[in-house]
């Protein structure tokens, strides 16, 4: 029935009608078939009906012939009481019996038309049977009564045994005629059941078949439909609908085909567009900085030298030069840095900040802008400041920002910037005593390119960009911005940041795989050598956990099981040689690299207790980063099979970074032709969708091969999967991730991490 | 004497860079692109390289990279030097294996600062 059902659908679907006619006939035909099996039904009932009245008329024709008999035995009888009494009233008596005898003759004979033979014989005999009866009872009356005994006997007798005998036969026919009307009433009544359930049924299953197949050629083309529209909402446009309907639904697919096409056009333009546009900002920037650097450069040289030669005359102009360029260079500074937030482009570089540093440099900075100005610079801030996990350049410029507005717009005042340090939280607070702005001001103070009065920016110069970019900055950072401003007597702007950095706010971007980074533990006693290698891990994206001595960092490893463990030699009690020996002799730790960083030289003592690397101090920032990379991550080869040469290229930039070496294939068959003639990837990163062979396929002819069966395969597809599909890739690879939706260096890092190590890096160094 | 090796492409920036340091009493030669860069640092051994990232043929990451391979280039500190204070430049110019970094154009007192830090440094050390 599904195949039957299935045969149907297609030629259903290519009918080139509406879906309106369409389903219009399957209605009519449903309707047909209703009034069909109505019709049916009236005309078995008729026939039931029919039977019942033939019933009916046998058994009156029964009752009539019973009637006659019953007339014959009554004649007799009261003619033989004739003979018996002879009285006028008995005679008169049978005489009246013999009309009703007549009587009920007639009706016989309306009742049975159809028996004309037998009933004209029951008629002949009837009328002699009256003759001899007047002739007895005219034979009784004359006094004959020995005569009339004699007619009756020998007449009357006879005829009425011949009348019995007919009707009897009538009687037997009739009663036949209902045995048998009975029977075939019974068989009519069987089949009619049977036409009209076997019509039901019928009905039943063509209503069926046809609002089936009427709605699966509906259904399948809106399914198919939807699927595309999920591919085009998540950016792929190279998919068609393929729908054999001529009806409105193939108008609607080849209509979604041809917005497919034109929104993918319209999507490479603007890619397009967007990488002109960033280009040409980078470029005009890079132009316009070029001849401003020899503007800045040499007003600044003519300045130094008009001062050592003390001609002081000119020191001003210079100046002005000087300032100018200054202030043209920070526009475009600003410019080329808002259009980079807007487009998504401005990264985040955590580190661990020294906040008193921070502040002192704010300082030395803002001092003399604050005292072109004759404002007093008040800085406010606890005793010890301590550290912020933060981005240090955007703090740095959005507290610059402030101070220099605040000093910009205030006149012989104070401007003070004052840290807060709070629960769970830190507060920025730069407040000055200078004009002030209305409530209205403040409300347009944040956006780009407005200054709170658009005078002030001819009075007071700036960019009117500052504030935007200190904001987007906040924000960037899991904090926010807040201004308080009375007109005449000054404003106060707070920044206020969550104190465990970023990542601690939530839907703010992370550091890149914060929540699934390598964990690293740093073994130290001393706080300055430990704080320094945390940041330097931090900064490279992985999770720190501290240990300030050798019975810490054995609970702490316990605890956390981190992927590499920096390991200091010279601490007190236990120290890093019985921390190393510990840890290679636990089962469960013995696996974790340990790098040894010290002051010593036994380079051959931590190789022999198990140690994977040994650095010196002071350490390398760089090389501690690419020896942990090399641990966390391994290295070795990918291969990455994709047809794109763009996505090629940005599996190769993450790969790169975590020291991984990179080998390309567009497609299947390249990537086996690069298998068979190079050693074993350490993994393959595989795209579905490809022209030639494509990932199911070379899945497929993967695992014929035993030698690369078991190289762990990451899918990278921009194909929404379905449920099977997903199941069928279950088993072979690793993980799918799907482009564009799923940040891929952290999913990167987060497999990496968990391949088995090819390598170990024992030997290097 | 000590000696500034200054690796800039730009001629203005060359010339401002090298007559302001001179003014201030250090030896200066110059480079031109990052292989005559390196050809210069192992020729004359300067004291400091205030090397420009965007360099032509041999750009500045590049030939710092070579620099800190080599033994004998080294030790010697490296300034990078690049054009827009631009955030995550200053990790990226570190990694690539400078000793310290500075923003173009450059505010000579801040630059000065730097290259004394540093020239201390190697002091001490060596």
């Amino acid at each position: 029935m599904i195949r039957f059902n299935n045969l149907l659908v297609g030629p259903v679907a290519r009918l080139p009608v509406r879906v309106q006619t369409k389903l219009l006939i399957a209605f009519l035909a449903i309707v047909a078939l209703l009034i069909a099996l109505g019709a049916v039904g009236l005309y078995t009932l008729s026939g039931v009906n029919q039977r019942t009245e033939e019933l009916i008329r046998s058994e009156r024709k029964i009752a009539a012939y019973r009637q006659v008999q019953h007339d014959t035995t009554s004649q007799l009888y009261s003619i033989s009481s004739a003979l018996l009494v002879s009285d006028e009233r008995t005679l008169d008596s049978a005489l009246r019996q013999l009309n009703q005898f007549g009587y009920d003759l007639e009706r016989l004979q309306f009742v049975a038309k159809d028996e004309i033979k037998l009933l004209g014989k029951v008629r002949e005999e009837y009328d002699r049977f009256i003759a001899v009866v007047t002739r007895v009872v005219e034979l009784i009356r004359g006094g004959h009564v020995d005569e009339a005994r004699e007619a009756q006997l020998k007449e009357a007798r006879p005829l009425a045994n011949r009348l019995e005998r007919l009707t009897n036969e009538l009687v037997n026919k009739a009663e036949a005629d209902v045995v048998a009307g009975i029977e075939a009433s019974g068989e009519a009544y069987r089949t009619s059941q049977t036409i009209v359930v076997g019509f039901a049924l019928g009905a039943i299953v063509l209503a069926l078949i046809l609002g089936r197949t009427i709605s699966l050629s509906l259904i399948g083309p809106i399914r198919e439909i939807d699927t595309r529209l999920n591919e085009i909402a998540s950016g792929d446009f190279t998919q068609r609908v393929k729908v054999g309907n001529r009806d409105e639904l193939g108008a609607l697919a080849a209509n979604v085909n041809r917005t497919s096409e034109q929104l993918g056009d319209l999507y490479r333009q603007l890619e397009m567009a967007s990488e002109h546009k960033s280009a040409f900002l980078a470029s005009m920037s890079h132009e316009l900085r070029t001849p401003l650097n020899a503007i800045i450069g040499y007003s600044e040289m003519l300045y130094e030298t008009a001062q050592d030669e003390e001609q002081d005359e000119f020191l001003p102009d210079l100046a002005k030069i000087r300032d100018a360029g200054r202030h043209l260079l920070g526009l475009i500074n600003d410019i080329l840095d808002l259009s980079k937030i807007e487009a998504g482009k401005m990264d985040l570089y955590l580190e661990e900040v020294d906040l008193a540093g921070l502040v002192e440099e704010v300082r030395s900075i803002v001092e003399p802008l604050a005292a072109a100005n004759a404002n007093r610079l008040e800085i406010v801030c606890p005793g010890t400041l301590g550290t912020l996990y933060t981005d240090r350049t955007k703090l740095k410029q959005s507290l610059l920002n402030l101070l220099s507005n605040a000093g910009k717009f205030t006149h012989e005042g104070r401007v003070q910037l004052e840290v807060r340090p709070a629960a769970g939280e830190i507060s920025f607070v730069v407040s000055d005593t200078g004009i002030g702005m209305t409530a209205e001001q403040q409300g347009r103070l944040f956006q780009a390119f407005s200054q709170a009065d658009a005078s002030t920016t001819r009075q007071y110069g700036g960019t009117g960009l500052g504030l935007a970019i200190t904001k987007h900055f906040c924000e960037m950072l899991g904090g926010r911005i807040a201004v308080e401003s009375t007109p005449g007597q000054g404003s106060t702007f707070t920044i206020t940041l969550p104190d465990r950095g970023p990542a601690a706010a939530a839907g703010v971007a992370t550091p890149e795989g914060a929540e699934h980074a390598a964990l690293v533990m740093v073994v130290d006693d001393d706080p300055n050598a430990r704080d320094l290698l945390a940041a330097t891990v931090r900064r490279e994206g992985y999770r720190v956990i501290e240990a300030t001595d050798g019975e810490a960092a054995l609970s702490l490893a316990r605890e956390w099981r981190p992927d590499v463990v920096t390991l200091d030699v010279l601490m007190p009690r236990m120290d890093g040689w019985a921390v190393l020996t510990a840890l290679k002799s636990d089962p469960d730790l013995a696996e974790i690299p340990v790098i040894i960083v010290t002051v010593l030289e036994d380079r051959g003592i931590a190789v022999s207790l198990g140690a994977a690397e040994f650095l010196t101090k002071p350490v390398d920032r760089p090389r501690l980063a690419a020896t942990i990379r090399q641990h966390v991550y391994g290295s070795g080869v990918v291969l990455v099979v994709d047809d794109e040469p763009e996505s090629r290229r940005i599996a190769r930039r993450h790969l790169d970074r975590l020291g991984w070496e990179v080998a390309e294939a567009a497609d299947g068959a390249g990537a086996l032709s690069w298998l068979s003639q190079n050693p074993r990837p350490a993994m393959i990163l595989l795209d579905l969708v490809m022209p030639g062979m494509n990932g199911f396929a070379f899945l497929a002819e993967i695992a014929n091969h035993a030698e690369w069966r078991d190289i762990p395969i990451v899918i990278l597809t921009a194909m929404p999967l379905g449920t099977a599909e997903r199941e069928l890739l279950a088993g072979r690879t690793r993980e799918v991730i799907a482009k564009g939706a799923d940040d891929l260096a952290q999913v990167l890092r987060r497999i990496l991490v968990r391949l088995p190590k090819a390598t170990e890096v024992a030997a290097a160094g | 004497m000590t000696k500034i090796l200054i690796v800039e492409d730009n001629e203005m920036n060359r010339d401002m860079l090298s007559r302001r340091l001179a003014r201030r009493g250090y030896q200066i030669v110059l480079a031109v692109d990052g292989g005559e860069g390196i050809a210069m640092a192992t020729a004359e051994s300067p004291d400091l390289i205030l090397m420009d990232m965007s360099l032509p043929v041999v750009d500045g990451w590049e030939a710092t990279r070579r620099l800190k391979a080599e033994p004998r280039t080294r030790v010697i500190p490296v300034i990078g030097l690049t054009a827009h204070a631009m955030a995550g430049d200053r990790e990226k110019v570190i990694d690539a294996g400078c000793d310290d970094y500075d923003t173009k154009p450059v505010e000579l007192p801040r630059l000065l600062q730097k290259i004394e830090a540093l020239l201390t440094r190697t002091g001490e050390r060596s």
